[in-house]
């Protein structure tokens, strides 16, 4: 019998075959997506938060793909303010310059006018150029009583190798606005000082609308003091996304963000405190403004892998990063999924996190000491490490939707070594501890 | 748990696995899983029967209410097709390519000039002539997206369609339960495993002259099994028997083809393919087989 | 910390080159993409998690970015 001489299909035919059926994504006919998560946040006697985030996705004509997503949160509560604890009762004025709060001796001063509600749109679409190629364009708002930020994205990524390897390249520029209540405060300049010159501007201001009768040199006033101080904001990311085997997939990213203009947190202080050698040593007796340079500049390299072991899921990341204001830090994040029962999966997960502090950060400042250009008491530029603890339960309910329940633990604890305390201050703790509860719920739905 | 698909549809405790029933696209529709618990086995048989049944909705012929039958009833207009369909017609059209055109969806029409029932025909070969004109996928437009038949023609997905399902119902309840199983729709086969200790299935190849006897077996963890055969669908000719597979550059039934073809591929689909095309090369079936590497058995 | 940046850096330089050179020969063929197209294995999942992870994250810390933008649009930071 006469074999064929024609080459054989199979491995043709094989190739085919599996890209009839390998998406793996179900009959696209309109596909839909919404999905919704709710956080609240509540650290121990201080800061409350809650947050609600809901997404749109629909998939468009000629495989586009249109999101939108609409972030609102709040929060209320107290934060540290970055004044150092004392042996007497602290007086502080108010961010708005009207009144003011006293912390107990021995405690470290919080704000508790700290409240706040922000919303953000993020919106974006990605369009296919080729089978391999696709562009993502997007923009973001968001706004809450003294902040304001637009900007807009773009990014392309491209797959290669059969799809193995993807590469990806992502800009962004945003345009930000901050109007601290009561103005921006003058760096460095002392709070006590700003009170009373508040209440001669008020005085002033208030004679001047009794005596100009048409208006239109007031409206300019007003808007000149409400305009409020701008920051500019360039981000790169480049990334890497690369199948190691049938059950691991890498991801390699670098990104770089560039901030210009008022980087300052208006409501934060450092207190100025009595040299050592007398009775009162490291005792208050001033508050400055911080001042933070005017430009930062970020990176950061990311890896992350994931792996799919008989039906559990791992993912390890791992990030290093740094900064041009001294700060490098270290996060360790790890996810494990466990499946319980048909669809439904337990997750948890832990992350690890370690700072160093700003070049400019200081616990406080000494009287009489020469006064340094830049310095900042923010908890959050201080070295600190932070362990967070968490477990999610997933489940899909009905057809097509996925539920998430969770808890969460977060703890940080500052690295400030003793020798850097101070007289009095060295029998307190300088760095704000805390511990947070959060809890938080989600659904995903695909129609 | 879908109220939609379980009235039809039966879940059954037998031995180490659950085996879910259904009927679809005119065949006794099964899936045998070995997951723990009935809610697993529900969940799967909800999503498998309702991924089933819209594939049949949506590629069967006989509708009026589907895009095959804006197709079809077409005066040569262009339709632009969904991604899946869009998925279906460059496989159609690449199989076409490979098979040397031995393999083309728009081949059809020519059921019209043939009855398969077992009893003598007598083909009116005018008619086959003046239908063949109507048939042939180089007459297509298809640019990856739309679709352009000349006045006329029509297109037949059955012969990928039951294959389709298969595959696409197991990778689905695989997906949504990771354990293994095997869909058995009336014949085409997908197996899914990804548990190495756990037993393959046991797959008896039919007698087609003696119904309900096995005349070989494939054992199967994963893959896809098809049958092509005229064991039951089939005319005479002077006397010859022809099956019902027709080639569409003649017309006419294959003859010497198999009584029966049934081949082990990676997927359904592909074997089913194979299947057919083993068919078509009568005679000369186990040849190509053989020359395409692939297990299969052949029953003349 | 310096030392620790040049060493991080130079790995993951090396293993980005080593990634890239020796990508075509890493991978799958597309008809072992079962397990990767996994929902649990997109690489993007769950990314509303993610991005409140993000937000309370940048609003208590002094890192941003790594996963995606360096971060930003909020007055928390």
């Amino acid at each position: 019998m006469q074999l064929t001489n024609r080459p054989p299909l199979r491995g043709a035919l094989s190739a085919l075959t599996a890209a009839l059926l390998g998406t793996g994504a179900a009959a696209s006919e309109g596909r839909n997506r919404v999905e919704s998560s709710i956080l609240l946040y509540s650290e121990v006697d201080r800061v409350q938060a809650a947050e609600a985030i809901i997404g749109l996705g629909r998939a468009l004509k000629g495989d586009r793909m249109l999101s939108a997503r609409l972030t609102l949160d709040g929060l209320t509560g107290a934060s540290p303010n970055g004044a150092t604890p004392s042996a007497r009762v602290q007086t502080f004025t108010r961010p708005s310059g009207e009144g003011g709060y006293s912390v107990k001796p021995g405690e470290i001063p919080l704000d508790d006018t700290f409240k706040d509600t922000r919303y953000s749109f993020d919106g974006s679409l990605a369009q296919p150029l080729d089978r391999l190629t696709t562009i993502v364009l997007g923009a973001h708002y968001s706004g809450e009583h003294d902040y304001t930020s637009l900007g807009a994205s773009v990014g392309l990524s491209r797959d290669l190798n059969r799809k193995n390897t993807t590469l990806s390249a992502s800009a962004a520029y945003s345009r930000d606005r901050v109007r601290p209540e009561g103005g921006p405060p003058d760096p460095l300049s002392s709070m006590s000082a700003r009170a009373d010159d508040d209440d001669d501007d008020d005085a002033g201001e208030r004679e001047l609308a009794a005596q100009d009768d048409d208006g239109d040199d007031d409206d300019d006033e007003d808007r000149e003091s409400d305009a409020g101080e701008g920051k500019n904001v360039y981000d790169v990311v480049f990334g890497l996304t690369q199948v190691l085997n049938r059950q691991t997939v890498l991801r390699l990213n670098y990104s770089y963000n560039h901030s210009s203009g008022y980087l300052n947190d208006p409501y934060k202080i450092v207190s100025v405190v009595q040299g050592p050698g007398g009775p009162d040593a490291g005792e208050p007796v001033d508050y400055l403004y911080e001042a933070r340079p005017d430009g930062r500049a970020k990176q950061a390299v990311f890896a992350q892998l994931r792996r799919y072991l008989s039906g559990h899921t791992i993912d390890l990341s791992y990030r290093y990063f740094w900064d041009d204001w001294g700060v490098t830090s270290q996060t360790v994040e790890l996810f494990y999924r466990l499946p319980v029962k048909a669809g439904h999966a337990l997750q948890p997960h832990v992350r690890w996190y370690r700072q160093t502090e700003a070049d400019f950060y200081r616990v406080f400042l000494v009287e009489a000491a020469p006064a340094p250009a830049h310095a900042s008491a923010d908890y959050r530029l201080a070295p600190f490490h932070a362990v967070t603890a968490g477990l999610q339960y997933l489940f899909p309910v009905g057809q097509g939707v996925q539920v998430s329940l969770g808890g969460e633990y977060y703890h940080q604890a500052g690295d400030i070594s003793p020798p850097r305390s101070m007289g009095v201050l060295s029998t307190y703790e300088l760095f704000p501890d805390m511990d947070a509860v959060m809890v938080r719920a989600g659904f995903d739905y695909e129609f | 748990m879908n109220s939609k698909a379980a009235p039809e549809c039966s879940v059954r405790k037998g031995g180490s696995h659950w085996t879910i029933s259904f009927s679809a696209m005119a065949s006794p529709c099964e899936i045998l899983i070995r997951c723990r618990r009935r809610s697993e086995a529900e969940h799967v048989a909800s999503l498998a029967a309702a991924e089933t049944r819209r594939i049949e909705r949506k590629l069967s012929r006989y509708r009026d209410d589907n895009i095959i039958h804006a197709i079809n009833a077409g005066t040569g207009a262009a339709v632009e097709v969904d991604d899946e369909l869009a998925r279906l017609l460059t496989y159609a059209d690449q199989c076409y390519r490979l098979s040397g055109g031995l393999f083309d969806i728009t081949s059809g029409v020519l059921r019209r000039a043939w009855k398969f029932d077992g009893s003598t025909a007598s083909p009116d070969r005018d008619l086959i002539e003046s239908l063949l004109g109507r048939v042939g996928w180089e007459k297509v437009e298809w640019d990856g997206r739309r679709l352009r038949l000349q006045p006329g023609m029509e297109i037949d997905l059955g012969g990928l369609g039951k294959e389709y399902a298969a595959d696409r119902a197991a990778d689905l309840a695989f997906r949504a339960s990771g354990a293994p199983l095997m869909a058995n729709f009336g014949g085409d086969i997908r197996a899914l495993s990804a548990d190495p200790d756990s037993p393959p299935w046991v797959v008896g190849i039919e007698d087609p002259l003696r119904e309900g006897t096995a005349v070989g077996r494939i054992d199967l963890s994963n893959g896809g099994v098809a049958t092509s055969g005229d064991a039951r669908r089939f005319c005479l000719v002077e006397g010859v028997r022809l099956g019902h597979i027709l080639n569409p550059r003649t017309g006419w039934p294959v003859a010497d083809a198999p009584r029966s073809v049934t081949v082990l591929g990676d997927y359904c689909v592909e074997a089913g393919f194979l299947a057919t095309l083993a068919m078509l090369h009568g005679r000369a079936a186990e040849d190509f087989l053989a020359g395409e590497k692939v297990p299969y058995h052949c029953i003349r | 910390m310096r030392r620790l940046r040049f060493f991080v850096l130079s790995a993951g330089a090396f293993a980005l080159a080593a990634v890239l050179s020796g990508c075509a020969a890493v991978g799958v063929q597309v008809w072992e993409r079962d397990v990767l197209s996994k929902p649990e294995m997109q690489m993007d999942s769950h990314a509303l998690d993610r991005a409140l992870d993000d937000h309370i994250y940048f609003s208590k810390e002094a890192s941003s970015g790594g996963r995606s933008f360096g971060g930003g649009g909020c007055g928390c930071n």
